[in-house]
């Protein structure tokens, strides 16, 4: 490893890995802008044929997905107990609040892997076989469905498995209160995942 | 030690300013040449082009000026305020506001001059007149070559289009609209000197337009030669423009070495020898592509003919003539279908393409061998005599992938199969259009009977647009019945009422107008003319319905009219 | 002082211990010295450069004379395409990330990069994507044949090599947003004591404002080529860009021109900022205008990134989109042509030595120029009609790369070869290089202005036989150019065996901190952190007074 070196005497006042979490971020948000801005050029173009989604989910599909939205939130509130906890140097909660964080993740995958099997197996066969016929309306709401969707869920798996390892780190003392900053990091992350998040649910569910 | 070193030094930077005035008296006009005056732009012969060209000069002079300014500081910098000594030590400037100031705002100002003389020149050149096209054609680009549709449409009171060709014949002096799109890839329409190009998109209708000079232009022209001249440059065109796509030697036996060493050799494609537009009081421009789109791209010529009106219409009635003896032109069919791959001349080219040239196919007098000439043309590589290795003239060919024309009807098919037959020095015997029906029967095909040029055989309409009904089911039901809200399709009042009522309920949103919860797509505007005509002759014809069939070329007289209308 | 000692980060060379073979390359391989980094990045992109020449080669070959001559036309669409990712993603911005991670630390009085594992990772990726693109060629039906562009659907038509570029691309792009990352993370946090942001030299700006231009752009790049493959591999169920299914060719255009426009400020920025560099040391007299050169790098990176459609004036948009685009093109000419200006100011009154770097920066002024002119009459939406995917914009975009960035990467590697290895080149044999470099870009990219005005477009295998002397004309050039480059790598490496030893302020005359320390430098930078001595920026010439050189901060 090399030298911890000495930071430099001008500086913005916050560590390295926090800058680089957040120049990461921007970037990030680029490549779901670039995704959105396709979704966008597709879905308001003239005569784009394009369907209204609530009456593409059904009501009950959207009820659902609004409810895990709410699930999503919840872990970000949590990982914000997370991180208090670490401060205060309540590692045992912080623990238990950083597994209900996990669950929230998990919990989104699960439904949106339930989600995506029921819209691929009943509305679009197309996807699967090429002999079955396409969608009444234009198939790109398919396509940019799963495509952003699916983006932003390997966000959250990574989300998780970063979560999973700022857990184990908890667990064997390798995170206390003296660098806690690794889980305001983390937390980072985590609530900019939950953020983009609320801008798909509301471009491809709501609008 | 120094000595030698010294005195050759000193006597360098003695003629060193010299030798550098000099090499910048070279190389100014010579940059100067790089940026603006390299030769002039070509494309002066259209209207837009001599305002692009108008425009250019002054950019470049512009340019120019400033390429001077700046390479004249850097040459006098250079020379001034060389390092003498070594211990030099010049005054430190660190700026100066007033200096700053002055170039930012020339430079603005010089760019919003441009700016400017630009968005004027961008009005004149590239937004259509106001008057009325006085023709329209439709560019339809595919790898690698065009085709050019010409859609029913009057010029001089005289009605014709509806065909489809292979170069761009168009009136002199005229306005002249190009819908230009494409069948598969990206490609772009380009002819230089007439200051034309524009992106062919598949799934989309790009518009521009020009106004070529043609034959009584007089850009390029020599005037003193043009006097001794005039009575040739008004009679015929110029010298074949595409004739540097002729071969140099015999390309077959240079092929043949090339292919043994395993280079794929892939010569130039050769043309007839004089303009099949020679005829004509014209000017020909050559056109070409100029998106990158595959490996044929750079391959994709076409003659743009601009004539004189008179001699357009003259070859408007020679077409006309021609297609009314139902007597297909065998060359033309062959150079839109068969050229690119065994050649203008019919000696094929490299492994692939086998030579049409005195072989059993094409150059035996038999019954046989027109049998199987017939059969070649419709099936493509799927023909019984083209199964395994084939020889060709002691040649052995494996695998050869050849398309089926069975889409090209009776009078076409026998055509470019006498054409073949009668050229080269074949002399195979000629076939009839009812021979041509016979194998398709005998082969099991659909029958294609001579029909005007641009329409499609009702029968093959209703089979296509069965396929394509697929689309409308989930609403329309299977049987036309109508699902839900959805309205049925069985003696419906708009399917069998007029054409233009029933196709523009295709083209447009209808669905939110007319209070349907869910909005209907423009599903009409994504198909093309055929797809339309077939899905609608379906509909027409279908569960009891007993609608006439609709022919593609009405589909784009409504298209037409409600573009223009929106 | 031991031998080792002196060449610094370099030890790992010349060390004659008892160490394994297996010692000195994991010395490299494995450093995550920022420096060692560097030099890996320039050898790298060097490499790819001559991948990239020789494929350049094998165009001017085959387009030598008229007819088919060496290859088949599939082969030959291959090429420009290759050409061109290799150059631009192998070549030019790996070895303006390798100089960067060379001098931008130094520069700024930090000991290293914020994350030396990041930098280390980001580095290897490239050899991987470089392996992944070039392997293109060994698979069934070979490269792909689209252009670097890759517009669809002729990319979706593409057969396997296609989808190795795909990723290829990907993996660059990921590799340029972790430098990115890096850079901005080194310069917020680490500057040393008085280095406050408007005292940092030119080139730490330079870097600064291209990562911010990566940052931003590259990733727009990664989900068009996503959504891309996303259509390659499940043609049933994506349809993107494909318009029979609903989608739009164009907008993968849009997407991939977000990146690609401002992708040329991210390999032309580095080197004005480099160029900023050379002439003050070479001229002894601070650079002209410090702030307004800072911020014209900005203001080219802010208008670099609404002007993507003046790629697209032919794909049919609209007149008045067509319009506004024109207007920012034509903007951006304003604060380039101020830092063409200050540069000038900057020699006027100096005292000018003509060393091999100086060269090649004068050389650089005087023919980026032409191009950032030509760039002028191309931006005009009419002209551009008729020039666009002509040889004039081949001309064009060659006198901005080449006459352009590779003109400043050299003027830039020789500035800091000795700093970097120690030991001067050869200076008879440098400006030879520069000479003959210099006529024989212009030899060979001249002349194709003339070319696309009289109407030959790009990516031909064949042309009409009125355009073969100008075609042979610049063929000879290329051979030259290309040829001419391989006497200053052999300069290069010459000059570590034999080169002069080169002291800490190799050109005398240096300002900025890497001149304070011995060359090559020591292992981190600085044996202690340095001081800042803040200079004089201001602007004015009233209240700005005259400053004696700087005391170097390490007296």
């Amino acid at each position: 490893m090399a030298a911890q070196v000495e930071a430099g005497a001008e500086n913005l006042g916050v560590e390295n890995g926090k800058i680089g979490m957040w120049t990461f971020l921007v970037m990030d948000a680029m490549t779901f802008a670039g995704f959105l801005a396709g979704y966008a050029r597709l879905r308001w173009s003239p005569g784009s044929g394009w369907p209204m989604p609530y009456e593409t989910f059904g009501v009950i599909g959207i009820q659902l997905t609004a409810f895990n939205t709410f699930v999503l939130i919840c872990s970000s509130v949590s990982m914000v107990h997370v991180l208090a906890e670490t401060m205060k140097g309540n590692l045992k909660r912080a623990e238990n609040w950083m597994l209900a964080t996990i669950f929230g993740g998990l919990f989104f995958l699960g439904v949106q892997g339930y989600e995506w099997t029921h819209l691929i197996m009943d509305k679009w066969p197309h996807m699967l076989s090429a002999g079955a016929a396409p969608p009444a309306y234009n198939s790109n709401f398919a396509s940019t469905f799963l495509n952003l969707t699916g983006f932003h869920g390997a966000h959250v798996a990574v989300g998780v498995m970063y979560n999973v390892i700022m857990y184990l780190g908890l667990r064997r003392g390798k995170i206390d209160q003296d660098n806690a900053s690794l889980i305001e990091i983390a937390g980072l992350y985590w609530h900019f995942v939950d953020l983009i998040w609320i801008l798909v649910f509301t471009f491809v569910y709501l609008i | 030690m120094n000595g030698p070193d010294n005195l050759i030094s000193r006597n360098i930077r003695r003629y060193l300013p010299a030798v550098a005035a000099v090499l910048a008296i070279i190389a100014v006009p010579l940059a100067a040449y790089a940026v603006p005056g390299s030769g002039p732009m070509v494309s002066v012969d259209s209207y837009n082009g001599e305002n692009i060209t108008e425009l250019y000069n002054v950019i470049a002079k512009i340019c120019l000026g400033i390429l001077i300014l700046v390479e004249g500081i850097l040459f006098v910098a250079i020379f001034k305020f060389r390092r003498r000594s070594d211990d030099e030590q010049p005054e430190q400037v660190h700026g100066n506001f007033k200096l700053e100031l002055g170039w930012t705002l020339a430079a603005l100002i010089i760019q919003v001059f441009i700016g400017f003389k630009t968005v004027d020149v961008m009005f004149e050149v590239e937004q259509e007149p106001e008057q009325d096209p006085e023709i329209v054609v439709e560019a339809i680009a595919y790898q690698w070559n065009w085709k050019f549709r010409y859609p029913e449409q009057e010029f001089r009171g005289q009605k014709f289009g509806g065909f489809t060709t292979s170069n761009l014949v168009v009136p002199a002096n005229s306005l002249v609209e190009l819908d230009v799109t494409s069948e598969d890839v990206l490609h772009a329409l380009f002819i230089p000197e007439l200051g034309v190009k524009i992106d062919a998109v598949p799934g989309r209708y790009n518009y521009w337009w020009f106004n070529a000079a043609g034959p009584n232009s007089t850009a390029n022209v020599d005037f003193e030669q043009r006097d001794t001249q005039q009575q040739e440059q008004l009679t015929t065109t110029r010298t074949d423009y595409l004739s540097f796509l002729r071969p140099q030697g015999t390309p077959r036996s240079v092929a043949k070495e090339r292919t043994k060493q395993g280079v794929d050799y892939l010569g130039s494609k050769p043309v007839p020898e004089v303009s099949p537009f020679a005829t004509y009081d014209a000017r020909e421009y050559v056109g070409m592509c100029a998106e990158l789109c595959g490996s044929g791209h750079w391959n994709m010529y076409f003659r743009t003919v601009a004539m004189t009106p008179s001699s357009f219409e003259q070859w408007l009635v020679d077409r006309r003539k021609a297609a009314q003896s139902a007597d297909a032109d065998g060359a033309a069919v062959y150079s839109a279908n068969c050229a690119q791959c065994h050649q203008g001349d019919g000696q094929g080219l490299g492994a692939q393409f086998p030579p049409l040239v005195d072989t059993q196919w094409t150059n035996k007098d038999t019954e046989e061998s027109r049998r199987k000439h017939i059969n070649v043309v419709l099936m493509g590589s799927n023909a019984e005599s083209l199964q395994g290795d084939t020889t060709v003239k002691g040649d052995t060919y494996s695998g050869i992938n050849m398309a089926s024309h069975s889409q090209l009807n009776d009078a076409e098919v026998a055509a470019v199969i006498n054409h073949e037959r009668t050229s080269w020095g074949n002399s195979g015997g000629k076939i009839t259009p009812d021979d041509v029906k016979k194998v398709r029967e005998e082969l099991g095909l659909e029958p294609r009977p001579v029909v005007r040029a641009g329409e499609v055989a009702p029968a093959t309409l209703k089979q296509e647009g069965e396929r394509l009904y697929s689309a409308c089911v989930s609403c329309h039901g299977e049987k036309g019945t109508g699902v839900g809200q959805a309205p049925g399709l069985i003696n419906s009042p708009k399917v069998l009422g007029t054409v233009q009522g029933f196709a523009e309920t295709l083209l447009t949103r209808w669905g939110v107008d007319n209070n349907v919860p869910g909005s209907h797509s423009p599903m009409g505007r994504r198909m093309s003319n055929r797809e339309l005509a077939a899905l609608m002759t379906y509909v027409r014809q279908a569960w009891g319905n007993e609608g006439s069939p609709i022919q593609p070329p009405e589909i784009q007289k409504v298209r037409k009219q409600f573009q223009s209308n929106e | 002082m031991s031998q080792s000692d002196a060449m610094g980060f370099l030890s790992p060379l010349t060390e004659k211990a008892e160490n394994s073979w297996f010692w000195y390359i994991k010395e490299w391989v494995c450093s995550t010295d920022a420096k060692r980094i560097g030099l890996m990045y320039i050898i790298f992109g060097i490499l790819m450069g001559v991948i990239g020449g020789v494929l350049s080669i094998l165009i001017r070959i085959e387009l030598f004379s008229a007819g088919a001559d060496i290859m088949s036309e599939t082969f030959y669409a291959t090429l420009p395409g290759m050409h061109a990712t290799l150059m631009i993603f192998f070549f030019v911005i790996p070895i303006f990330t390798g100089v960067g991670n060379f001098v931008v630390p130094i520069q700024i009085g930090a000991p290293d990069m914020a994350f030396p594992r990041l930098n280390l990772a980001g580095f290897w990726i490239l050899p991987a994507a470089a392996a992944m693109a070039l392997s293109a060629y060994l698979v069934p039906k070979g490269a792909p044949g689209f252009g670097w562009t890759g517009y669809p659907p002729l990319s979706v038509q593409a057969s396997l090599g296609a989808d190795l570029w795909i990723a290829a691309i990907i993996l660059v792009g990921t590799s340029s947003t972790m430098a990115a990352v890096n850079f901005l993370s080194t310069v917020f946090n680490m500057r040393c004591k008085n280095m406050t942001l408007f005292q940092m030299p030119l080139f730490t700006w330079s870097l600064v404002v291209t990562s911010f231009l990566i940052l931003a752009s590259t990733p727009v790049l990664t989900s068009a080529m996503m959504m891309l493959e996303l259509q390659r591999t499940f043609p049933a169920a994506f349809h993107f860009f494909d318009p029979q299914g609903g989608g739009d060719p164009i907008l993968y255009q849009h997407l991939f021109w977000f990146y690609s426009h401002p992708a040329v400020y991210i390999m032309i920025l580095p080197g004005f900022g480099l160029i900023s560099e050379v002439i003050p040391t070479f001229s002894r007299k601070p650079i002209f205008g410090y702030a307004v050169m800072a911020w014209s790098m900005i203001a080219i990176a802010v208008l670099g990134f609404v002007v993507w459609a003046h790629h697209m004036f032919t794909t049919g948009i609209a007149l008045r989109v067509r319009m506004a685009f024109m207007l920012l093109t034509m903007l951006i000419a304003v604060p380039t042509g101020i830092k063409i200006f200050s540069w000038l100011a900057t020699m006027w009154g100096g005292s000018l030595s003509f060393k091999t770097p100086m060269l090649f920066a004068v050389g650089f002024i005087a023919m980026f120029t032409i191009g950032g002119l030509s760039g002028v009459v191309l931006a005009s939406v009419p002209v551009d009609i008729q020039l666009h995917d002509t040889y004039y914009v081949v001309a064009h975009i060659h006198y901005v790369l080449v006459a352009g960035s590779v003109m400043t990467i050299w003027a830039g590697i020789y500035y800091w070869w000795p700093k970097m290895t120690g030991r001067f080149y050869h200076e008879g044999l440098g400006k030879f290089h520069f000479w003959v470099t210099t006529i024989f870009i212009n030899v060979t990219f001249f002349i194709q202005h003339y070319l696309g005005m009289q109407g030959m477009p790009r990516r031909y295998f064949d042309y009409d036989p009125q355009f073969e002397w100008a075609n042979a004309i610049s063929s000879l050039g290329s051979f030259a150019l290309f040829s001419v480059q391989f006497v200053a790598l052999g300069n290069l490496v010459w000059s570590l065996y034999a080169g002069r030893q080169a002291e800490a302020n190799a050109w005398e005359d240096g300002e900025t901190l890497e001149w304070d320390i011995s060359s090559p430098p020591p292992h981190h930078n600085f044996p202690e952190p340095p001081v800042w001595e803040p200079v004089d920026r201001s602007h004015d010439e009233e209240e700005g007074h005259e400053l004696q050189p700087q005391p170097s901060p390490a007296e």
